[in-house]
């Protein structure tokens, strides 16, 4: 296994998934980090942002996207929702491979007591149903924004965890390991500047599909009315009060459903490119989250 | 000379199975000893034995001493910080022992950097040192280089390095010329013994290939079924083996050497037994050509004379 290379050295396919990918997570992420200068998302234009009628407005040039049952501007909304959920759902994805990166190391590479335990805590983490302990942990935990990041983070530290275990339960019998503690290294330095760098590929390709997964459930969440509170907005949120008006006002249900759709498109794309350029990794599927 | 190892009694089993009975031996300062015999015979348990390297299920009896410390009866932590520099270890096959995804430079720095605390850029010049002791050509070079760039007698010189990078006064390697074609080998063997005689270290080489004996070796230990059969210096055992399995070796090796006569080749008949059933006495008895009843019986006690040992009733040749 050859180290990460520049991605000169990558097949086209994968080179192509990755640069798709990366402008279309890029083209969200830039609205998201615009949305100061895209309009107030809380700002009620009853004047000229709602039809005679009382209705929302389609889009416009004044509203891009038009305007919500409150005569909010969607834009300005989706791109400031886009910082709340691409901030809380990468968070998570970081937090979460970091933790379970962590705990499959420790199990698979110390065994015996440490292994059992961790690993049972892990099948139990794999065996939550994630939408209902979703809704249980929400109503555990206390309200605010890192909530939906606690959240996450218990929910989807388990995978990363088994996955990691695997690979270093592998690394522990292989021969440098032996060849360092002959050497008379530490335990948690083998660990760290034997196993590790192993693992980072498989890190690397796991890290999109887990982003991707992590604002997918952050968007379930707040839809369900358990992430991020009204009126601050995120695409779940959003997409749950569009719902009511799909039948007069698509817009505001398509809007941030696109949004997290190119989102969630372009991770997996790069996660795919990432799998491709490194054929030695395809040990999971995306479709195992 | 100063004894560096020193063996007494060693047994080591696993659970119900006996690897290795009664072995007692001793490496000088300044010496090659050469630890011959069969896949399964227990060479390598009993190197492990001596780094105290042994997976934990292993129960040792007897003692061990290396430069003077007995390793068993010091905390594992303790033992530790000895390893690499009380003890290189030169592991069967350099490219398992290397790891893939680190410069070999690196590898070999480390060993600075755990037991000398230096930094990382003065560990790296001090590996560059050590790769140029083993003769390795351009080593700043071959430092930045990945395992799978070298060829197989520059991974073992990288591996040399490393085991010797602290100037241990014991080097152990396991059948590390095994993998590597004749010429390499020769290589690799004058390089230790250049080495070995430069430094003074005392050096444990395990192998079960009579020429490697020849070409390297001061003493010979014999190891058959975990026992230790015979001991002594090698152009005596070469000359004039005492026990008749050693001396199977030694004809099996001289066929190999002279071979294509015509005649078949000499080999040993039957198989060396597994440590689950080993045959009772003299462990070699089945297939042994001089065996009597009593071999069957008990384990010969050894024979000892001059700087050789032998365990057999009945030793070939003329023990004066």
């Amino acid at each position: 296994m050859a180290p990460i290379t520049i991605a000169s050295g990558w097949p086209i396919e994968a080179r192509r998934s990755v640069a798709i990918g990366g402008a279309l997570v890029g083209a969200v992420g830039c609205i998201a980090l615009l949305a100061p200068w895209l309009g107030d998302p809380y700002y009620q234009d009853f004047a000229a942002g709602l039809s005679p009628l009382g209705l929302p407005l389609g889009p416009s040039p004044a509203h891009p996207l038009g305007t919500d049952t409150l005569g909010r501007d969607v834009l300005a909304r989706a791109a400031f929702a886009g910082r709340v959920s691409l901030s809380i759902g990468i968070l998570a994805a970081v937090l979460s491979l970091a933790l379970g990166a962590a705990v499959g190391m420790v199990a698979g590479f110390y065994g015996g007591f440490l292994e059992a335990f961790l690993m049972r805590l892990t099948d139990i983490g794999l065996a939550l149903p994630t939408t209902l302990a979703g809704l249980a942990l929400t109503a555990l935990l206390p309200a605010g924004p890192l909530r939906p990041v606690a959240i996450i983070t218990i929910l989807f530290w388990a995978y990363p965890a088994r996955l990691i275990y695997n690979e270093t339960l592998r690394m522990r019998r292989r021969g440098f390991v032996e060849a360092a503690v002959a050497m008379g290294e530490a335990r948690h330095r083998i660990l760290l500047r034997h196993v590790l760098p192993h693992l980072k590929t498989l890190l690397l390709t796991y890290a999109p599909m887990n982003a991707a997964a992590a604002v997918m459930m952050e968007a379930t969440l707040s839809y369900l009315g358990a992430g991020v509170p009204l009126p601050t907005p995120s695409w779940g949120n959003m997409i749950g009060e569009g719902q009511g008006a799909l039948a007069f006002a698509p817009h505001l249900f398509l809007a941030p459903a696109a949004f997290l759709l190119l989102t969630t498109m372009g991770l997996l794309l790069i996660a795919e490119g990432l799998k491709q350029a490194h054929p030695g990794e395809r040990r999971f599927s995306w479709l195992a989250l | 000379m100063r004894t560096i190892v020193r063996v007494q009694d060693l047994t080591v089993a696993y659970r119900h199975l006996r690897v290795l009975k009664d072995i007692s031996l001793e490496v000088k300062a300044g010496e090659i000893l050469a630890l011959v015999g069969e896949t399964g015979s227990g060479k390598t348990t009993l190197a492990m034995a001596i780094a105290r390297l042994l997976p934990p299920g292993a129960t040792v009896r007897g003692r061990i001493e290396v430069n003077g410390h007995d390793l068993y009866a010091m905390p594992a932590a303790a033992v530790r910080p000895l390893r690499g520099r009380l003890i290189g270890l030169v592991p069967q096959e350099a490219m398992a022992a290397l790891n893939p995804v680190l410069p070999v430079g690196a590898q070999v720095a480390e060993v600075f950097q755990t037991h000398l605390g230096f930094s990382a850029s003065e560990a790296w010049a001090r590996a560059v040192e050590a790769l140029a002791r083993v003769q390795i050509p351009h080593p700043e070079r071959v430092a930045r280089l990945y395992p799978h760039q070298l060829s197989g007698g520059m991974r073992q010189r990288a591996i040399l390095a490393m085991a010797l990078a602290l100037h241990p006064p014991l080097l152990i390697a396991d059948e590390p010329t095994t993998a590597l074609d004749r010429l390499t080998q020769g290589e690799i063997l004058a390089l230790v013994r250049q080495l070995q005689a430069e430094s003074g270290m005392a050096v444990l080489w395990i192998t079960h290939d009579m020429g490697v004996v020849a070409a390297l070796a001061h003493r010979v230990a014999v190891l058959y079924a975990g026992r230790l059969v015979e001991l002594g210096p090698c152009s005596k055992i070469l000359s004039a083996p005492a026990h008749p399995y050693t001396e199977a070796l030694v004809r099996t090796y001289r066929d190999l050497i002279a071979g294509g006569r015509g005649e078949p080749f000499y080999a040993i008949p039957g198989h060396p037994p597994s440590p689950g059933q080993r045959p009772s006495g003299c462990p070699f008895h089945p297939r042994c050509p001089y065996r009597q009843d009593r071999c069957r019986e008990r384990f010969p006690e050894p024979l000892r004379w001059g700087e050789r040992m032998v365990a057999c009733y009945f030793p070939r040749g003329d023990l004066g």
